[in-house]
């Protein structure tokens, strides 16, 4: 839990900040390359850690299965949900 | 084409890196932790900065907490059924896996700290692959099922890569509705991953 609060902290901290007229020209401007490099890095640690690992490496074609079916699952339930929910608050009398 | 190429780029980086040179296990977790804050922090300035972007949430009303919750919750059910049913994945790592909506830059190193690295590559590929089928799916979602649906498929990249898109399909009858729905995600993911894991 503490996690969860610090990083809803964190984003709260950056919208207020980036939401106030003193500071806003500024957040545009270093808004997206610090994220942009902050991906970057997390993605070069999330190569690392697969590289460093052989046996996921052998998985590869294994969990890629997995991802095209979870990709699948979560886009078409996404879909069908709001497709029912809408048709249901249509319905309401 | 230049975001794909950077992902792919740092991915492979990392991944050679990791081949080559010997990196004790849990050795970045510390790094990767400070960095996921700086991005976290760095998601609410950018949208902090959108000065138009609360009264853009704020004019839609009651859809304005309809289609995320509804969308939100159809994804997290459907991915974390699919994995904990039929992949055998705890509980805790399914439902996290369903709670990326589809933003792949996050939900891969998110996971790979909090669950370790093959969970991050399942996320990490599912929410690329989930962006990719919105790509392909959206202009046919929206002009013969609905437009909530397709925004619905776009998950938490209905606020940028599948925005023009949307705009595009919709005649942007969508595009506030698009924005509001990626921007809720957006601010939701980076607490209700680590939620999973917290008790």
């Amino acid at each position: 839990m503490h996690l969860v609060l610090v990083l809803a902290m964190a984003t709260a901290a950056g919208w207020w900040l980036g939401s106030r007229p003193a500071f806003g020209p500024t957040a545009r401007r270093w808004g997206h390359p610090v994220m942009l490099a902050a991906i970057g890095v997390l993605l070069f640690g999330m190569g690392v850690s697969l590289g460093s690992r052989p046996e996921i490496i052998s998985q590869m074609g294994t969990l890629g299965l997995r991802a095209v079916s979870l990709s699948l699952a979560g886009g078409v339930s996404a879909l069908l949900a709001v497709g029912v929910a809408r048709r249901l608050w249509r319905k309401r009398p | 084409m230049i975001m794909t190429l950077f992902v792919v780029g740092c991915v492979g980086l990392g991944f050679l890196t990791g081949l080559i040179a010997d990196i004790p296990v849990g050795a970045l977790d510390a790094p990767i932790l400070v960095v996921l804050l700086v991005l976290v922090f760095g998601v609410g300035l950018d949208l902090g900065a959108r000065g138009d972007a609360w009264q853009r949430i704020r004019s839609l009303g009651a859809r304005l907490l309809f289609l995320p919750v509804v969308s939100a919750v159809g994804s997290l059910v459907g991915v974390a059924l699919m994995a904990a049913y039929v992949w055998g994945y705890p509980v805790r790592q399914a439902c996290a896996l369903g709670s990326a909506f589809g933003w792949y830059s996050l939900s891969g190193p998110f996971l790979t700290h909090l669950a370790g690295p093959e969970v991050g590559a399942v996320a990490f590929l599912s929410d690329v692959l989930r962006e990719l089928t919105a790509l392909v799916m959206i202009p046919l979602v929206a002009r013969y099922v609905g437009s909530a649906e397709a925004v619905a498929l776009g998950g938490a990249t209905s606020m940028d890569t599948t925005l023009p898109l949307l705009a595009e399909a919709t005649n942007g009858e969508a595009t506030p509705l698009a924005f509001a729905h990626g921007v809720i995600l957006a601010l939701v993911v980076p607490v209700l991953i680590p939620f999973w894991f917290s008790f």
